[in-house]
């Protein structure tokens, strides 16, 4: 009933939509940076879209599973291995007792998504199963997996039977430039047009000071208007704000739940995955839309998400018998590993 | 009625923004506004600060308009007595130089003895306009005027959980371990966050925060065994 950490990898955090409800009390959010891969995850292995995943960057862990279980992988894609036999990313796969899961150096994007039917089991700490490593909180005892660490999974009843058929079109993430569309913040307004035109004119850079936190950019320096200080207010995942030396950093998950630098603009909250994919030295466009668009773009998603959900169920309706055969094979394995 | 506006804030957020000033008649607004929208399914999360209230909604659940005017509807009807009792959390606090290794100083620039000090400063009921930078940190209003005294010119690494400290004209308390520069006077031995805890926080924004003078000894008893402690709440 659980996965043995051999190598933990670069940052590999137990995550899920983290604490939405608590900002009130000044707990910050935490939960994974790019929700979209989260949500597929989950599909694919058939869970609950609440359910906790491993969210691994750059280079991911080493796995040993103690139990059967329906794997699989989201997001950033690269190297992984299964045994030594390469691994399919996108794709429910069957892992079997004692088999060693790899996973490498993550090449396209940035962060990947590991979700097992059923879920793993850390304790939910206000609600969530997110960890925040700032507050030393939640998920596996509030820090990244090591070595050596024994993670609990949900009981093995949570078989996937037509796994071999749960299977998504691998994205491929932007290598160099994205184009973001973002809409315009809280205090965008108190810009004045001259810095709202910069805003949406510049090329920005990712620099190094890009973490779970937030990313720092580099590029047009934007003039903050002297009208006094700002009196501390919520933030928002995606918000832009600018302090006073003028460069912008992107608010993201790990977030505090209030600031009082003003906010130029948020990202529209379906281009936060691309965000999530981005690497130090990538660069950025903003692509001002309006709030109502943003909404369009929201609405779409989820008719794609529908979409993707018929797809993941037709496709085992369609193949019968092999999800039959599998399920048997899948039988004769549980039994033999009780 | 206060003006407000509503702006949007994000593609899921809007913003009741009230006039850029810290005013308790503000705070008692929102506190009010946020307690009565909590319960609509459409909306996710609610976040006050000092002159915002931040709404998480789902636009797929309710439109913007809908919203809008739902905000506006729930403003018009909002019911409360600017003199309705308050409710008071107590919190008991050691004002020690070991606690608050601050506290000679700012006595110094307050121009008051040790004594003078703490009883100004456990004086008040303080309002919490708001949480927010850590886990349960309050932004407490109402402070003595004398007591004001600027941040420490570089911060500590480390304050202790609990450590009660001034910043400028505001006083506040470190629910958990942190960096930070405020001007240390005291410390209480309570968990102030628990998550461990059914109610991890004991008070939230708009109620008001009372410091109960307590000594060593009562510091030891309490810290010994911090979850049998009865927090003291009244109604003033």
């Amino acid at each position: 009933m659980s996965v043995t950490i051999l190598a933990g990898g670069l940052l590999t955090t137990v995550q899920d939509a983290g604490r939405v409800t608590q900002q009130a009390s000044g707990f910050g959010v935490a939960g994974v940076m790019d929700p979209w891969a989260f949500r597929l995850a989950n599909l694919l292995v058939d869970n609950s879209p609440q359910a906790a995943v491993l969210e691994m960057t750059s280079v991911g862990p080493d796995l040993q599973f103690n139990q059967d279980c329906v794997v699989a992988i989201t997001g950033a894609t690269g190297q992984a291995t299964l045994n030594g036999q390469p691994f399919p990313f996108y794709q429910a796969q069957l892992v079997l007792r004692g088999q060693r899961l790899a996973i490498q150096r993550l090449t396209n994007g940035v962060r990947s998504y590991l979700a097992v039917a059923g879920g793993f089991m850390v304790p939910k700490v206000m609600g969530s199963r997110s960890t925040s490593t700032r507050y030393q909180l939640g998920g596996f005892h509030g820090r990244p997996l090591q070595s050596g660490d024994v993670l609990p999974l949900k009981s093995s009843t949570a078989y996937v039977s037509d796994y071999g058929n749960r299977h998504l079109p691998i994205p491929t993430y932007a290598a160099a430039q994205i184009t973001v569309n973002v809409t315009p913040g809280p205090q965008f307004d108190q810009f004045g047009q001259a810095v709202q035109q910069a805003f949406t004119q510049a090329t920005f850079t990712v620099s190094n000071a890009a973490d779970r936190m937030g990313y720092r950019l580099t590029g047009a320096k934007l003039k903050v208007a002297q009208t006094g200080n700002l009196l501390s207010e919520g933030t928002f995942f995606g918000g832009i704000q600018v302090p006073q030396n003028g460069d912008p950093i992107i608010l993201l998950a790990d977030r505090q739940t209030t600031g009082g630098y003003p906010v130029i603009a948020v990202i529209a909250s379906v281009d936060l995955p691309l965000i999530a994919q981005l690497q130090p030295g990538m660069t950025i466009k903003f692509k001002l839309i309006s709030i109502a668009a943003a909404q369009q773009l929201i609405e779409a998603q989820r008719n794609k998400l529908t979409l993707l959900k018929q797809q993941v169920g037709q496709a085992s309706e369609q193949d019968l018998s092999p999800r039959l055969a599998a399920t048997r094979v899948a039988r004769l394995f549980n039994g033999s590993s009780r | 009625m206060l003006p407000y506006d509503l702006i949007p804030a994000s593609d899921q957020a809007l913003n009741v923004t009230f006039p850029n000033r810290i005013d308790p008649k503000i705070n008692l607004i929102i506190s009010h506004l946020a307690t009565d929208l909590k319960q609509h399914e459409a909306i996710v999360a609610l976040l006050p600060a000092f002159r915002t209230l931040t709404i998480f909604y789902q636009p797929l659940v309710i439109s913007l308009e809908q919203l809008k005017l739902l905000v506006d509807k729930t403003i018009k009807n909002l019911d409360f007595q600017q003199t309705e009792q308050v409710k008071v959390v107590h919190i008991p606090v050691c004002y020690t130089s070991e606690f608050g290794p601050d506290l000679e100083r700012v006595a110094l620039h307050a121009q008051l003895s040790v004594t003078d000090l703490i009883q100004r400063h456990s004086r008040p009921n303080y309002l919490i306009y708001m949480l927010g930078f850590l886990p349960g940190f309050a932004y407490l209003g109402g402070l003595d005027a004398q007591l004001a005294m600027p941040r420490l010119a570089s911060p500590r690494a480390t304050i202790p959980a609990g450590s009660v400290g001034i910043a400028g004209e505001q006083t506040g308390m470190y629910p958990v371990v942190s960096p930070g520069g405020w001007q240390l006077i005291g410390r209480t031995p309570l968990k102030l966050f628990d998550v461990h805890r059914a109610q991890p926080l004991f008070y939230q924004a708009g109620d008001y925060i009372h410091f109960d003078v307590i000594d060593q000894t009562e510091f030891a008893r309490i810290a010994a065994a911090p979850e049998t402690y009865q927090i003291q709440i009244t109604q003033e």
